[in-house]
C-alpha cells in the first residue's frame, strides 16, 4: 500500500474523530452481544467435551425405558473386538416416606463399577456396606426435605433403608434446573427384594460400557443400531451425552443468539447512518480530489481500508466489553451448568469476531460507497454551497448483501431454518412497520400554522416533521429496542400467569402415576375416606410405532456437523417409545381442531380400525395427517388404529393429557398404567393425602403440582434473566444508536442552532426547543415500540403457546417512561454543548 | 437610530490586533459601507456589532444604549429586538419553508400577527409566491431575499449586511441589491454594509476601508 493511501486514511481518522469513535462504539457495541455469546456456547462446549465420560460414567450406554433383555445385550456385546468392562444402572421415581412426610425421589439402582468416569463424593469418608446391607446415599436437599440426618431411616416400597451417606458431589448429575425430584443411590442387589416394581412401572435401564482402547465412532453405532433396531433402545456415546446434557443450554444459547442479534441489527443500522452523514459531509472532497485526477477505484479503496480499520478496531473493542461482563455469564453458567465451565475468548470467537467486524462493516456501508462511482466533479461547478448526492431506486439492491448476510446469521444463531426465516422476516417486518409508521407519525406532527403551540415546540416538530429521514433512523433503533425490552417480560408474565391460573382449567394439586390396573378401585376408595376424589383416570399404555400407512417407522442416525433443531427433535421423536390412551371423552384442557370429534360416536369409517386423535403440534412433528394408518407393537401385539381427529392441548392445566388417544373400546386388555389427580387441597391436606397413598400403594408415585409449578417459574425466571440481559444489552445498543445519531447531528446543526441564537433566541429557548424535539422522539417510539410489542406478544402466545395472553401494561409503562426520561436527558447534554458554541462562528462563514 | 463606536479594539491570540481603537457614528437611517482585504477584520467588526462577541476595549452604543455592558442573555434579546443581520451564505434553516424562515425570529420574540408579517415582508421582496417552498427548492438569489425578508420583519434599528450578494452571479446579485437599498431607504433603516465591491460601496451614504484595524473614510 503507498505511503499516500495511509497518509490519506490516517487523516480521515485524524480529522474525523467523532465519526470514528462513534461508528467504533456503535459496531463494538453490536459486537458484544456476540462475542458474549459465543465464549458462553464455546466454553460451555469445551468443559462439556472435557466432562463427557463423567456425565455418562462410561464411553458407550445401552438404555431403554424398560428392562433390557439378556439376548439384546448379548447380540450388541457381539460387536466389541475386544472386552468391555460393563455395569447397569436402573433408574426410576418414586416415593419416600417417614413417619411425618412423603417425597417423590430419583431412584438410582447400580452395580459395582459404577461410575468408570467421575466420582460420586460422598460427605463423610467411612467404610460403606452399600452392597451388602439396605442402606442408600441420597442427595443433601432430601435430609432437608424430610428433616432426616445420617443414620436414619426411610422407607422405600415395602422396605426400611438407612441413610448411610449424603452425596455432596455427583458429576453423572446432568441438569441441575430440570431435576424436579432429589436422588438416592442404592445398590441394585436391594431392587429385587422388595415390590417397587410392578408391570408397567416407568423405569429405565441402562448397560453402561468401559472401552479399553476400542474407538466408538459412528460407523461403529449405525452397525449397533442396526443389530438392536427397536427405536426404544437408546444407544449413546459419551460425546452424545455431554451434547444432550448442552441442549437445553443451546436452546437457551439459541434465543440469546437472537436477542443478540437484534443489538447487532440496529448497531448496523446506527453505523449505516453515521457512514451516510460521514459520506454526505466529504461529497466536496471527493469531488475535488477526483477533479484532481485521483481515481475513483483509488478513492474507495480508501474509504475500504478505512472502514477495514474501523471494523478491526470495533471486533478489538468487543472483546474487550466482553471481558466486562465475564462475572454475568460465569453467574449464569452456575445456576444452569451441570458442571464447571471456564471461561475463555478463544481463537476461534477472535476470528468470528474479526471476520463480523471486517465485513460487517464494509457490507453495512456498501449502500453509500459503491453509488459514490455516479459522484460527477462537475458537481464542483454548481451554484449550491453543498455538493448533493441523489440516491437512484436501484441503490437499493446494495442492501442486499447485508440482508442475505444477515438471514444467514439467524439461521446460524438459532439452529433452525423455521425460527431463523420467521425471525429475520418478523425482525425486517417490524422495521418497515417502525420505519412506515415512523414517517407517518412524525410527518403528522408538523405543527398547522393557526396552532397555537410554543415557538420551542413549533420548532421542534418542524425539525422532526420535516427532516424525518434522520430522525426516523433514530426513531426505528429505539422502538424496535422498546419492543424487544417489552416482548419478553409479556411474554413471561402471560405464561406465569398461565401456569399458575389458566383459563378455564383448574389446576390439579397432586398428580399420581404408576397405579397398576387392580389400584384403581382401592385407591379411589382410600381417597374417598380421607374426604376426597381422585379424578381424571387414564390409562398410560406403552407401545412402539412400527408404520405410518404400511412404511416402517424407523430410528433416525444423527449427522456429523450441523444439525438444525428441527432435525435433532426429529431424531428424539424416532428414537423414543409412545404412550398411549385411551378415552370416552375429551378432557377441558383438549379441544378437537381438524377432523371428527368421535368420542360417544359408533364408528362408522370403511375401515373400522380404532379411531386416533393426535395432538396437533406432535403430528406436525411426525408428519401424520387425518386418515394415516398407525401400527403399534403393544408388548409383543401388533395393533393398527387410524388418525381421525387433531387435538390442541393445554399442557399448563397438567391433566393427564396424551399425544395420542385412542376411542374406548380397543386398548382395554392391553397392559397399563393409571394416571389420576387431586383437586383442592391445601399443603397440610397434601402432605397427609400423600403419605397415606405412600403406606397404602407403595409403588404409586405422587407429583405435587404446586412444587413443580414454583419450579417451572424458577427455570422460567433464571433464563429470562438472562435473556432479558441480552434484550436490555440491545436497547442500550438503541440508546447508544440515539446518542451517537443526536451528537452527529449537533454537529451538523451547530449552524443553525447558532443561527438561532443570532435571531436572538434565549438559551431556554434553545433547551426547550432539543428536550421536545428528543422527548417527543424517544416518547413516540418507545410507545409505538411498546403498543407494537403488545400485538407481537399476542400473535406469539396464539401461535407458539395456544392463546395464553394476558395484557401487562406496568412494564411498557416504566419502559415508555425510561426512554422519554433519556430523551430528555439526551436532549439537555446536546443544548448543553449548543450553548458552548459561538455564534460569531457563523459570520465567517 | 444612532450608532456610536469609540475606541473600539479587539485582538485574538497572538500578535496582530484586528481592530486598533476604531470610532464611528452614524445617524438614523444612514448607511455605511466597510471595504477592506480578506483579513483585515470585517467579520470582527460586524461580530462586535451584532454583540456576538465582546471587545477589548471601547464602546458600542446602539440607540443611546451600551451594548457590551449587557450580559449575554440580555445582548441575545437586544439583538433579536433591534439587529437584523444578512449572511453572505444566507444561513436559512434547511427544513423551514421561507415564510417559517421569515416567521422565525417573530416567533422567537413572540410577536403577534406573525404570519401576515412576514408574508408582507416576503411580499416586498418578490416572494408572495414562494412562502411554501423550503430553501432547497429555491434559486440561491430568492433565498438571499428570504435571508433578506428574514432580517426586515423585526423593523431592526441596525442592518447588518454581510456581502450580501457574494454567492450570487452578477445580474441576480445587482436585481437584489437594488432591492436591499431600496429598502433601507425607504425604511429608513441605519445599515453597515460589508463588502468588496467598491460599486456597491459607493450605493451607501458614508464609505470606509478598514486597514490595519482602523477605519479610513473614502472620500
Amino acid at each position: 500500500m503507498s505511503p499516500f493511501f495511509l497518509r490519506w486514511i490516517f487523516r480521515e481518522i485524524k480529522n474525523n474523530q467523532k465519526f470514528t469513535w462513534f461508528f467504533i462504539l456503535i459496531l463494538s457495541l453490536g459486537l458484544t452481544g456476540f462475542s458474549v455469546l459465543d465464549v458462553f456456547k464455546n466454553s460451555l462446549e469445551v468443559s462439556l467435551k472435557n466432562s463427557s465420560k463423567a456425565l455418562l460414567s462410561a464411553d458407550l450406554s445401552v438404555s431403554a425405558k424398560r428392562f433390557l433383555l439378556p439376548a439384546e445385550i448379548a447380540t450388541f456385546e457381539k460387536q466389541f473386538k475386544t472386552h468391555f468392562e460393563k455395569t447397569r444402572v436402573v433408574e426410576f421415581f418414586s416415593m419416600v416416606s417417614t413417619e411425618k412426610n412423603s417425597r417423590l425421589v430419583q431412584i438410582k439402582a447400580i452395580e459395582p463399577g459404577f461410575p468408570f468416569y467421575g466420582e460420586l463424593k460422598l460427605r463423610e469418608k467411612k467404610p460403606s456396606q452399600f452392597r451388602n446391607k439396605p442402606v442408600v446415599w441420597v442427595y443433601p436437599e432430601l435430609l432437608v426435605f424430610l428433616d432426616l440426618k445420617i443414620g436414619d431411616s426411610l422407607r422405600l416400597g415395602d422396605r426400611n433403608f438407612i441413610i448411610e451417606n449424603v452425596i455432596v458431589d455427583d458429576t453423572t448429575q446432568t441438569f441441575r434446573t430440570a431435576s424436579l425430584a432429589p436422588r438416592i443411590y442404592l445398590s441394585r442387589e436391594n431392587l429385587e427384594s422388595f415390590s417397587l416394581f410392578r408391570k408397567g412401572t416407568t423405569l429405565s435401564e441402562a448397560y453402561l460400557f468401559k472401552a479399553p482402547d476400542e474407538k466408538i465412532d459412528t460407523l461403529f453405532l449405525k452397525s449397533a443400531s442396526e443389530i438392536l433396531p427397536d427405536p426404544e433402545i437408546e444407544i449413546k456415546t459419551s460425546e452424545e451425552a455431554g451434547q444432550e446434557t448442552g441442549r437445553i443450554l443451546g436452546y437457551l444459547s439459541d434465543y440469546l443468539g437472537l436477542v443478540a442479534l437484534v443489538g447487532l441489527f440496529l448497531s448496523g443500522l446506527g453505523s449505516s447512518f453515521l457512514y451516510r452523514s460521514f459520506v454526505n459531509s466529504r461529497l466536496k472532497t471527493l469531488a475535488i480530489q477526483s477533479s484532481l485526477g485521483l481515481q475513483k477505484t483509488a478513492a474507495q479503496l480508501i474509504d475500504l481500508i478505512h472502514l477495514s480499520l474501523l471494523g478491526l478496531v470495533s471486533a478489538a473493542a468487543s472483546a474487550a466489553l466482553a471481558l466486562l461482563v465475564f462475572p454475568l455469564i460465569q453467574k449464569l453458567l452456575s445456576e444452569f451448568s451441570p458442571i464447571p465451565v471456564q471461561l475463555t475468548i478463544g481463537l476461534q470467537t477472535m476470528a468470528v469476531l474479526f471476520f463480523m467486524g471486517l465485513f460487517g462493516s464494509m457490507l453495512i456501508c456498501l449502500p453509500y460507497l459503491i453509488p459514490l462511482q455516479r459522484l460527477s466533479p462537475s458537481r464542483l461547478f454548481q451554484e449550491q454551497t453543498q455538493v448533493k448526492f441523489n440516491p437512484k431506486p436501484s441503490d437499493l439492491l446494495f442492501y442486499l448483501p447485508s440482508l442475505v448476510c444477515f438471514w444467514g446469521l439467524s439461521i446460524w444463531q438459532s439452529h433452525s431454518f423455521q425460527v431463523g426465516i420467521i425471525f429475520f422476516i418478523s425482525l425486517i417486518g417490524s422495521f418497515l412497520i417502525l420505519w412506515v409508521l415512523g414517517l407517518f407519525f412524525l410527518r403528522i406532527l408538523q405543527p398547522k400554522r393557526e396552532k397555537k403551540l410554543p415557538s420551542p415546540i413549533r420548532q421542534a416538530l418542524f425539525y422532526l416533521s420535516r427532516q424525518r429521514r434522520s430522525s426516523s433512523t433514530a426513531f426505528v433503533a429505539l422502538a424496535l429496542g422498546a419492543l424487544l425490552i417489552n416482548i419478553l417480560p409479556q411474554l413471561k408474565s402471560s405464561l406465569a400467569q398461565e401456569i399458575q391460573s389458566p383459563e378455564s382449567t383448574q389446576i390439579p394439586s397432586l398428580f399420581l402415576f404408576d397405579i397398576q390396573d387392580e389400584q384403581v378401585s382401592p385407591l379411589q376408595e382410600k381417597v374417598k375416606s380421607l374426604g376426597f376424589e381422585a379424578k381424571d383416570f387414564s390409562p398410560l399404555i406403552r407401545a412402539r410405532l412400527l408404520e405410518i400407512n404400511d412404511v416402517a417407522f424407523e430410528r433416525a442416525n444423527g449427522n456429523a456437523g450441523f444439525n438444525t433443531r428441527e432435525q435433532e427433535v426429529e431424531q428424539r421423536f424416532r428414537n423414543r417409545g409412545f404412550n398411549l390412551s385411551y378415552r370416552e371423552r375429551l378432557f377441558p384442557s383438549e379441544t378437537v381442531i381438524a377432523g371428527e370429534n368421535f368420542y360417544g360416536t359408533p364408528n362408522t369409517s370403511p375401515s373400522k380400525l380404532p379411531r386416533i386423535s393426535v395432538e396437533k403440534r406432535f403430528a406436525e412433528r411426525l408428519g401424520l395427517n387425518l386418515d394415516d394408518k398407525l401400527k403399534f407393537d403393544i408388548q409383543g401385539v401388533e395393533f393398527e388404529g387410524q388418525v381421525k381427529n387433531l387435538r390442541s392441548v393445554k399442557w399448563n392445566s397438567f391433566q393427564p393429557n396424551f399425544f395420542m388417544v385412542f376411542e374406548a373400546g380397543y386398548l382395554e386388555e392391553a397392559p397399563k398404567i393409571f394416571l389420576s389427580s387431586l383437586y383442592q387441597l391445601n399443603d397440610e391436606q397434601k402432605i397427609k393425602v400423600q403419605l397415606e397413598i405412600v403406606r397404602a400403594f407403595p409403588n404409586v408415585s405422587v407429583i405435587d403440582i404446586d412444587r413443580i409449578v414454583q419450579r417451572v417459574l424458577q427455570i422460567s425466571e433464571k433464563m429470562s434473566f438472562s435473556i432479558q440481559a441480552m434484550a436490555l444489552l440491545s436497547v442500550f445498543v438503541g440508546l447508544i444508536v440515539l446518542f451517537s445519531i443526536a451528537q452527529y447531528q449537533v454537529q451538523s446543526r451547530k449552524q443553525d442552532l447558532n443561527l438561532l441564537k443570532i435571531l436572538g433566541a434565549p438559551s431556554a429557548f434553545l433547551y426547550q426547543q432539543l428536550i421536545a424535539e428528543f422527548f417527543v422522539l424517544a416518547f413516540l417510539a418507545s410507545l409505538l415500540g411498546a403498543v407494537i410489542s403488545q400485538l407481537v406478544s399476542y400473535i406469539l402466545t396464539q401461535v407458539l403457546f395456544g392463546g395464553l395472553w394476558t395484557p401487562n401494561w406496568v412494564w411498557p409503562l416504566i419502559t415508555v417512561f425510561l426512554i422519554g426520561l433519556f430523551g430528555v436527558l439526551l436532549a439537555a447534554l446536546t443544548a448543553w454543548q449548543v450553548m458552548q458554541a459561538k455564534p460569531r462562528d457563523l459570520m465567517s462563514t | 437610530m444612532s450608532l456610536q463606536i469609540q475606541n473600539l479594539s479587539k485582538s485574538y491570540p497572538g500578535p496582530l490586533r484586528i481592530l486598533n481603537h476604531l470610532n464611528l457614528q452614524m445617524s438614523t437611517g444612514e448607511s455605511v459601507a466597510i471595504v477592506g482585504q480578506s483579513g483585515s477584520g470585517k467579520s470582527t467588526f460586524l461580530s462586535l456589532l451584532a454583540g456576538l462577541d465582546r471587545p477589548d476595549h471601547g464602546l458600542i452604543q446602539i440607540d443611546g444604549q451600551e451594548v457590551n455592558l449587557l450580559n449575554e442573555s440580555e445582548m441575545t434579546a437586544f439583538r433579536g429586538r433591534k439587529i437584523g443581520i444578512i449572511f453572505q451564505q444566507f444561513h436559512l434553516l434547511p427544513h423551514l419553508t421561507a415564510i417559517e424562515n421569515v416567521m422565525l425570529p417573530l416567533e422567537i420574540q413572540n410577536r403577534k400577527e406573525i404570519f401576515a408579517t412576514a408574508q408582507d415582508v416576503l411580499s416586498s421582496v418578490g416572494l408572495s409566491h414562494r412562502l411554501s417552498h423550503l430553501p432547497a427548492q429555491m434559486s440561491g438569489g430568492e433565498c438571499q431575499r428570504v435571508a433578506m425578508a428574514r432580517a426586515l420583519v423585526i423593523s431592526p434599528s441596525l442592518l447588518l449586511a454581510d456581502e450580501p450578494s457574494g454567492s450570487l452571479d452578477v445580474e441576480t446579485g445587482q436585481n437584489i441589491m437594488d432591492l436591499f437599498f431600496k429598502t433601507i431607504q425607504e425604511k429608513k433603516i441605519t445599515t453597515c454594509l460589508v463588502t468588496h465591491s467598491l460599486e456597491l460601496a459607493a450605493k451607501c451614504n458614508r464609505r470606509f476601508s478598514l486597514t490595519k484595524g482602523s477605519l479610513v473614510e473614502i472620500p
